[in-house]
């Protein structure tokens, strides 16, 4: 049996609003369900509505078509303001997340407002887990990319959101940076039920999340683990993703789906002692 | 009644004012008036944006009122823009009336009151029309080749360019607010003034990240552009004989300004027949 489901999406169509005569559809009839529990990549190339998903979760737009439901209750004509209460969404820019004086005030920030008891002890222990401490009293903008990311997950979170949302969250960050935030990614399933990310960093997608939900032209066209996905070839062509180099390299060079370095070095390992072995 | 309420408040969504703003920077790139070369525009503007000042007649007026009206329609500026313009004629005129009839004036007023409207208003569609048909690139080229010094034509473009951006931005941010702030509780019977306090309050909050952000941002266009080489650019002839080499003046620039010549002076050969 399926666990609850967090996010469901019923025939929902939207559009946006375009600069010429008319608005481009974005979605038309689009029924998706998320599961409690999932940690969910979307991915597609531009402008396949990977974005604009995540905005009619936390409603942000609104659909002219459908319903949406975010825990069980519906929210397809409902504000932000009332959405917060299960939904976070961290954004692609970080810097417009920053709305208070220093990194802990923007923690705090929600926590304060919604008169959460405790919200400085609970704001110290975000600063722990994201290792921001000593950053604390510093105005977030002059941060570093990989610092102004994790910062911006920890506002995400501060709420205990059921569903957090996460638009590109390596965008732009180098190896070691996007590493950091992946670990932090993993660290922060243990404050919220589901998660789901935009992205086009596949080696995000098959580092962390089970499943993976191709987009293309505003429709659906795969859905499934991240192997499904990158073993489906005509998926691939046709919305023009790559897998990660790990995976294409296990596989050219042991037939094996690795999925990150980890596993490629254990592969790679066992195989070389197979090969002395012999 | 919802739809209606729905409809109006989408109208006023930021969303809304950014989109209309690049449509009005980017989106008339079809129209005859935008096919026109940038200087034919700029001279056509100086013409129109100067001669109403000068006339009196009403029949004039409402002659070049017309045909400021005909190049609009030809633009097809965004609705915002003519809401804007409307709001801004009707109000300042509709005021002075009011003004005019509470110190014992009479509905003769709308006489003299006509001829300052229809200068505004024919100035104002000319405006839009130029500034509507000329996106900030062309509008930048046609500055320039008229001798406006180069940092202030790219200052225009680049305002132009960066508006749409920052109206995103601060979306975001008071988007930011939204989810993370507390709407005041839906109880009492003043949950509506409340309420407005609070919008209020956070679109202001807003304007703080956002300065910051901008300011952030242009100091890395500045890096962005000193890098390309620009301040060197600013003296040097042939970087703005390159610049301005894609301007080309078409038939459709001399049939413009061939019809505007002979409407123009059509208008004040009628208009000094005709006296109302």
């Amino acid at each position: 049996m399926n666990p609850p489901k967090a996010v469901c999406f019923e025939n929902v169509s939207a559009e946006y609003r375009g600069i010429k005569d008319k608005n481009p559809k974005i979605f038309d009839g689009l029924d998706l369900n998320i599961h409690k529990g999932e940690k969910v990549a979307l991915i597609g190339s531009n402008g396949a509505g990977k974005s604009t998903l995540l905005k009619l979760i936390c409603g942000f737009i609104k659909p002219y078509g459908g319903r949406i439901y975010v825990c069980g209750e519906e929210i397809t004509s409902k504000k932000p303001e009332e959405t917060a209460k299960y939904v976070s969404l961290v954004y692609q820019n970080p810097e417009e997340m920053f709305i208070g004086e220093s990194v802990g005030d923007d923690i705090e920030y929600a926590m304060r407002e919604r008169k959460i008891p405790d919200y400085k002890s609970k704001a110290l222990e975000l600063i722990e887990m994201f290792s921001l401490k000593g950053l604390e009293n510093k105005d977030a903008r002059l941060l570093s990319g990989g610092q102004m990311r994790r910062a911006s997950l920890a506002i995400g979170i501060a709420l205990n959101p059921s569903v957090l949302l996460l638009d590109e969250p390596t965008a732009n960050l180098d190896i070691a940076t996007r590493t950091e935030v992946i670990e932090a990614l993993n660290s922060i399933c243990s404050k919220t039920e589901t998660a789901i990310v935009a992205t086009h960093d596949m080696q995000l997608v098959a580092e962390w999340a089970d499943r993976v939900i191709v987009l293309h032209e505003g429709r659906i066209a795969a859905d499934g683990t991240c192997t499904e996905i990158f073993e489906d070839e005509f998926v691939l062509e046709k919305v023009g993703i790559m897998p990660p180099e790990i995976y294409t390299l296990g596989k050219r060079l042991f037939g094996a789906q690795t999925l990150n370095p980890k596993e490629f070095a254990d592969l790679f390992l066992r195989e070389r002692e197979e090969v002395l072995a012999i | 009644m919802k739809k209606l309420s729905e409809n109006i408040l989408d109208k006023i969504s930021i969303d809304y004012v950014r989109t209309q703003v690049l449509k009005n920077a980017y989106g008339n790139d079809d129209t005859p008036i935008a096919k026109l070369d940038p200087r034919t525009l700029l001279l056509w503007y100086l013409f129109f944006g100067f001669f109403p000042w000068f006339a009196n007649n009403v029949v004039l007026l409402l002659l070049l009122f017309m045909f400021a009206a005909a190049t609009t329609r030809l633009a097809k500026v965004a609705p915002l823009v003519l809401f804007v313009f409307c709001l801004g004629v009707f109000s300042q005129t509709g005021y002075l009336l009011i003004v005019s009839l509470f110190f014992d004036g009479n509905l003769s007023t709308i006489i003299p009151l006509s001829v300052l409207t229809l200068k505004v208003a024919t100035v104002s569609l000319a405006s839009i029309t130029v500034f509507s048909g000329l996106d900030p690139d062309r509008l930048c080229a046609g500055l320039l080749y008229f001798g406006c010094p180069d940092k202030l034509s790219f200052s225009i473009a680049f305002s132009y360019r960066i508006l749409p951006v920052l109206m995103e931005q601060f979306q975001n941010i008071l988007f930011s607010y939204r989810l993370r702030g507390r709407v005041p509780e839906k109880s009492g019977s003043f949950w509506v003034v409340k309420n407005l306090f609070y919008q209020i309050k956070i679109i202001m909050l807003s304007f703080y990240p956002l300065m910051l952000g901008t300011a952030k941002r242009s100091r890395t266009t500045v890096e962005a552009l000193e890098l390309k080489g620009y301040r060197h650019s600013l003296s040097n002839p042939e970087v703005r004989r390159i610049k301005l080499s894609h301007l080309r003046f078409s038939k459709g620039d001399f049939a413009f300004a061939f019809i505007s010549l002979v409407y123009t002076a059509g208008s004040i050969l009628i208009s000094s027949y005709i006296k109302l």
